[in-house]
């Protein structure tokens, strides 16, 4: 009897001793999205807890769109979210603060998932440092179909010349470092990365024909520059054609009607041969924070929200171009005008990683001075200019 | 009789001068034309009056010449009625005037009269003479009628200082959306704006973000003013070791770029647990607005010592000095601080993004109404945009209207003789 | 009142060592005590709730150090030696990262004990003289002030400090802390590549400044040319602001004109629309492909669209013409508040000796008018050197010109810094230049009112 009350004893303190393991604290976790993103978050969040009734996670959401990601988190790494978006052009100044926690659970099931520029923008040296999330924020060309027919679209001046003739515009936004160096990219010039500074030769011989190149093109009656708001706002009535991304593919369905029609990037005439103009690939990624205190599930709810079903999900609530490559696939994403454009031009698109901070103002520079037509200097200066501020440590 | 004297003499001629010029501008060259050959001549006023009808609108302003014209031959007996009529008739000239300048490329285009589109610089010196007689004979006549000619340059300068508002009215009320319209008058008008700023809150939270602003204005206009006046009447009033030394301080410390130190202010913040709290907001602005002190020191500098030295006499302490005598008379500079502070949570969208970080709930109505004009919201949000800053401006405008009486009021010396 | 080298206990005043080397001298017991225990010596002479408050400040201040600040200060030299440590968990299947040093936390939190230390100090030394003079006080057989006599003071004779005490605490808790802090900032190299928390930055000494002014040349001639512009920013609009806005509230200040209150609402209702609001719509209106532009197009005024923001000499004209429309209401009132308030029987006495308006102007309003602005004048001076929202909403310092490192020719200092601070996160950089705009701007702006009629002839106008 004894015994068996002992027993029993012990039993019970084993017991009282585990039970709070059992009920364990939830685990929070902070995800910030931008503002359009949040209502869908929620559902894919919640979607989560009912596939993981075990193991839930409780989850307060922020927030901070996906530009602004990088500078939130430097600001305070210690309040930042513990799962966040960003473009994958921060992922270099991210990794260099620590701020990105390796993935290392499932990671070949990732690499393998999603398409293969995806992940290279989301690795630095030999770590994955984020979930691939969307592959549509490079850009291409919108136009109308009315003003600017398939064989003029392929040439940069059978284009000004069509809209020239109806009275419109063609525009690109070359005061704007990613877009112009599609010229740059294009015709061969290369940006890298040496002892951490920044390389670039756009200012040599090519370069600067290229430079003479977009002095035309900036010069000619046809061309405009603007933003997005100038885009979405005169499509149809003044521009002919945009170089913009899938963002705006909606504002520009809606004024375009059935003229609607986008395709990749057209040739520019250098010297005597036409090459095709490159462009700048653009990844969304999901990034964890290093500093989590649920590496685990942080880890497990950043896969959830990148994995093939939400990637679906996130096309047919946002517009937003998959990563995921069974995604891509589909009809739907097939069908989708915008998106197809951009696949056609991520051929000749380049991958970010090699640009560092210094380009971007130095490169608006240049193309600001072109499209004010300020020629008081030649070509060849302002591009040295240019690249000495590119490169400056 | 006693009317005529009322009248500045010396300004009749000239203006009797000037309403018989108006008329005869007509006969000078108003309009260039090129003709089919590439024949360029002038069309004089009375021709574009008689023969070519729809290219300017000339009519009201030939009638206002005309009424000019007869009014100035009564001016040999002049009448206070007399040029009253003439400042209507120079006015309503000068308006016609700028009425026509505005509408003679459209009116001239469509007329179809003219080969090639009209511009602005085809209009001839005579337009211009009219112009400028008609302005300088408004001014004559305000001056016959002793009244300040300085009416003219201040109606101009509310029109313009008004027109930017105008448009951001007409903006809020306008159905289509977008930012960059090539058009000012909108196609379409609606209410709409104004419900769904005030009913959607899923994407901006306005209702809330006005509320928070209101409550951490009201209570930084509180604290800042009194703080201000308390700094600034220690520093005019009372003299103590170090009272130079911290003017001095006082003057740089606020030099340095503001935003910069946010960094540190906002772990300080955090540090004490207040970050990202209303609480947070206030203390800020609080302690930026006490630097603005030297406005105040300045007034209270000019309101005399015998104020002062009568209380003592009579036994006030200077506490009591301060809020007994000072305090009353120095309306405009209470209510000129008090107004500032009360503005300054309402406009400031710096602060507060660094502050409330990702803290979507607590943000002010600057910052929401900043994140409207964000790349991906601009098109669709703008006419909210305006419909928001249509709503903050106007609790600030009633409130400025309010306080203009006591604006008015200065400091009056009647408290001791001398 | 006159100046007074020695206290009435007779310790001298000048000299902090000498006074504290008097006082250490004079004392008794229990005050040499209150040397390592602040408030015995009050106590000892019956002032024991204010001995009492002497002595928790000092436990308060140790407790703080111990607890919290000694973490950080011990490492200020180095700014933090262990960098966030990265260790590979085998059964996790990941790298558990743990914290290191911060060296943005361990700067600011030193610099905060810093400045707490010399307050602290400050408060030592009172306590010092105030057992001090208990002492001398109870030996010479006077009555001492009790802790009520002592709260009266407070509001006659040391009035200033009540009212001084609340509103510099909280400039030094959010201006001069910060302000230290980042000047020190400046002889770091907190920049994009040292960021925590996964990196450390360490003291530099003057290598920014170096950078600065030889070793970058790009970097300098940039300093050199937006600091021009600055100048010329600031002169141009305080100027023009000041004087126009003086003339319109004289405009209505006039004595015939009726409706005073009318024209002064339509200027003041531009105020009452939030500066960011107005300057928005400015940016919009004068786009490009604006209503300004198309308006003006429309009415035949031009061909091609002006380029108001994107050509450089007309963005400059545009944010001068900008700026005069935002500021004007402003100086308009400032001036019209003190136009009232000029007596009006100097302008009688004036003109009954036969002045006429313009001498009366000239002689009367316009000296009256400078005495009492010239603070705001430099108010307003260096709050357009610091003049961020007309620039940066505006123009965004464009347009950006090849030849400038990372600015725009309508940058002023204040907006370039913004730029290198957020966009590229060179914080020491910003810092150093930072430290140039404060040096400049303080320095005229203590030349200017200390030197100026304003502070000589203060007791004049009284």
């Amino acid at each position: 009897m004894k015994r068996f009350l002992s027993l029993a004893l012990v039993m019970v303190l084993a017991l009282s001793a585990a039970l709070p393991a059992l009920a364990a604290d939830p685990v929070k976790l902070k995800v910030w999205g931008s503002q359009d993103d949040q209502e869908m978050l929620k559902e894919m969040v919640a979607a989560y807890n009912e596939a993981n009734k075990d193991n839930p996670v409780e989850v307060e959401f922020g927030v901070v769109g996906e530009p602004d990601a990088r500078q939130r988190y430097l600001e305070d790494p210690e309040a930042a979210a513990d799962i966040f978006a960003f473009p994958n052009d921060q992922i270099l100044d991210l990794v260099k603060a620590g701020a990105l926690l390796e993935i290392t659970h499932n990671r070949e099931a990732i690499e393998a998932a999603n398409v293969p520029g995806s992940v290279e923008a989301a690795t630095v040296g030999e770590f994955l440092y984020a979930y691939p999330m969307t592959a549509d924020n490079g850009y291409f060309l919108f136009y109308d179909k009315s003003v600017i027919n398939d064989e003029q679209v392929q040439t940069l001046d059978g284009m000004l010349a069509a809209a020239d003739a109806a009275g419109k515009k063609v525009l690109m936004d070359v005061s704007d470092g990613w877009y112009i160096a599609s010229f740059f990219l294009g015709a061969g010039g290369t940006l890298g990365i040496q002892d951490g500074v920044q390389t670039c030769d756009f200012n040599n011989e090519r370069g600067v024909q290229v430079g003479e190149a977009i002095k035309a093109f900036t010069a000619h009656n046809a061309f405009m520059t603007g933003d997005n708001a100038i885009i979405t706002g005169g499509m149809g009535d003044t521009i002919a054609a945009a170089v913009t991304g899938a963002w705006n593919a909606i504002a520009i369905q809606e004024k375009l009607g059935e003229n609607y029609a986008a395709t990749k990037l057209p040739t520019f005439t250098l010297g005597d041969e036409q090459v095709q103009m490159g462009s700048f690939g653009g990844y969304k990624l999901m990034g964890v924070n290093a500093l989590t205190q649920y590496p685990e599930a942080a880890m497990a709810l950043g896969e959830w929200l990148t994995n093939e079903a939400n990637q679906l999900k996130r096309f047919e609530v946002r517009q937003l171009g998959p990563s995921n490559i069974k995604v891509g696939e589909s009809d739907a994403v097939k069908a989708n005008v915008a998106l197809s454009a951009l696949a056609a031009q991520s051929q000749y698109a380049t991958s970010q990683k090699e640009v560092l901070g210094n380009y971007w103002l130095h490169a608006e520079a240049f193309g600001a001075t072109m499209e004010a037509k300020d020629y008081s200097k030649d070509i060849k200066t302002l591009l040295d200019e240019m690249v000495a501020g590119i490169t400056a440590p | 009789m006693k009317k005529r004297t009322h009248l500045l003499t010396h300004t009749l001629i000239p203006l009797a001068l000037a309403g018989v010029l108006l008329p005869i501008t007509l006969l000078l060259p108003w309009l260039r034309v090129v003709g089919e050959e590439g024949f360029v001549f002038a069309r004089t006023g009375i021709n574009l009056l008689l023969f070519d009808r729809g290219i300017l609108r000339m009519l009201p302003l030939a009638i206002g010449a005309g009424v000019a014209l007869v009014l100035s031959l009564t001016l040999a007996r002049p009448t206070r009625m007399a040029v009253r009529l003439l400042v209507v008739a120079f006015a309503a000239s000068l308006m016609s005037g700028i009425y026509l300048l505005l509408s003679a490329k459209p009116t001239a285009d469509a007329s179809g009269l003219l080969p090639a589109p009209m511009m602005v610089r085809d209009l001839q010196f005579g337009f211009w003479l009219f112009l400028v007689i008609a302005l300088a004979g408004l001014a004559l006549a305000l001056m016959t009628l002793r009244q300040p000619t300085t009416y003219i340059i201040l109606t101009a300068m509310a029109a313009i200082w008004l027109l930017p508002i105008f448009w951001l009215l007409i903006t809020s009320f306008r159905a289509e959306s977008g930012a960059y319209t090539t058009y000012i008058i909108p196609k379409g008008w609606t209410a709409d704006n104004y419900v769904r700023l005030w009913t959607e809150t899923e994407q901006f939270n306005f209702p809330r973000w006005y509320l928070n602003t209101l409550v951490v204005a009201i209570i930084t206009c509180i604290l800042t003013t009194t703080l201000v006046l308390m700094v600034s009447y220690a520093f005019s009033r009372l003299r103590f070791p170090s009272r130079r030394l911290f003017m001095n301080l006082g003057l740089i410390v606020a030099m340095f770029p503001g935003f910069m130190s946010m960094i540190a202010v906002y772990h300080i913040l955090k540090a004490v647990g207040l970050a990202k709290s209303l609480v947070s907001l206030i203390l800020v602005y609080t302690g930026g607005g006490v630097l603005g002190y030297t406005i105040a020191k300045g007034f209270f500098d000019t309101i005399p010592r015998s104020l002062d030295e009568a209380a003592t006499i009579d036994g006030a302490t200077r506490n009591t000095i301060f809020w007994k005598i000072i305090l009353p008379s120095s309306k405009p500079i209470v209510v000129y601080s008090a107004i500032t502070s009360f503005i300054a949570p309402w406009v400031d969208f710096v602060f507060v993004s660094v502050i409330m970080k990702d803290d979507y709930a607590n943000y002010t109505v600057a910052l929401g109404l900043y994140r409207m004009l964000e790349r991906e919201h601009i098109y669709a949000y703008f006419t909210r945009f305006c419909a928001g800053a249509v709503m903050v401006a106007l609790p600030i405008t009633l409130l400025f209207i309010k306080i203009q009486k006591f604006y008015v009021e200065g400091v009056t010396g009647g408290a001791v003789k001398g | 009142m006159v100046q007074q080298t020695i206290t009435r206990t007779g310790a001298p005043k000048r000299g902090f060592f000498r006074e504290l080397a008097h006082i250490y001298r004079h004392g008794d017991g229990a005050t040499k005590l209150s040397f390592l225990l602040m408030g015995v010596g009050c106590i000892r002479r019956g002032q024991i709730l204010k001995g009492l408050m002497y002595l928790a400040c000092q436990v308060l201040f140790i407790w703080y150090i111990i607890e919290f600040a000694w973490q950080y200060l011990s490492k200020l030299n180095t700014l933090g030696t262990t960098g966030m440590q990265r260790v590979w968990s085998e059964e996790r299947q990941l790298f558990v990262r743990t914290p290191g040093d911060n060296s943005l936390l361990i700067l600011l939190f030193s610099v905060m004990s810093l400045l707490l230390l010399a307050a602290f100090i400050g408060l030592w030394r009172a306590s010092l003289r105030s057992c001090y003079k208990a002492q001398v006080l109870s030996q010479q057989g006077k009555k001492l002030p009790t802790f009520a006599e002592d709260l009266r003071t407070l509001g006659n004779e040391r009035f200033h400090m009540t009212l001084l005490t609340m509103p510099s605490l909280m400039v030094i808790a959010f201006t001069v802390l910060p302000t230290v802090f980042m000047v020190l900032l400046a002889f770091t190299n907190f920049d994009a590549n040292h960021q925590p928390p996964g990196n450390m930055f360490t003291w530099v000494g003057l290598e920014n400044f170096r950078n600065l002014f030889g070793a970058k040349p790009m970097m300098g001639n940039t300093f050199a040319k937006v600091l021009g512009w600055t100048f010329i920013w600031a002169v141009i609009a305080t100027f023009s602001n000041y004087i126009l806005g003086m003339l319109v509230a004289i405009f209505i200040n006039n004595r015939g004109i009726k409706l005073k209150g009318m024209w002064r609402t339509i200027f003041v209702i531009t105020i009452a629309v939030p500066q960011f609001v107005s300057l928005m719509l400015m940016s919009q209106i004068l786009h490009e492909q604006g209503p300004l532009n198309s308006l003006l197009m429309q009415l035949g005024f031009v061909e091609q669209p002006v380029k108001f923001l994107t050509d450089i000499t007309s963005a400059r004209i545009t944010v001068l013409v900008v700026n005069l429309w935002v500021g004007i209401p402003y100086t308009m009132l400032i001036t019209s508040g003190i136009l009232m308030n000029i007596p009006k029987d100097l302008y009688e006495s004036a003109s009954i000796d036969g002045a006429s308006p313009m001498r009366m102007f000239f002689s009367i309003t316009l000296p009256y008018m400078l005495f009492v602005t010239t603070p705001y004048l430099i108010t307003a001076f260096v709050g357009n050197i610091n003049n961020f929202n007309v620039i940066f909403l505006l123009t965004r310092g464009g347009p950006l010109v090849t030849e400038y490192y990372q600015a725009g020719k309508t940058d002023l200092l204040v907006t370039w810094l913004y730029r290198l601070t957020v966009d590229r996160q060179d914080y020491s950089l910003a810092s150093t230049i930072g430290i140039f705009v404060f040096l400049i701007s303080a320095g005229l702006s203590l030349i200017v009112f200390n030197l100026s009629g304003s502070s000589r002839r203060e007791e004049e106008f009284q």
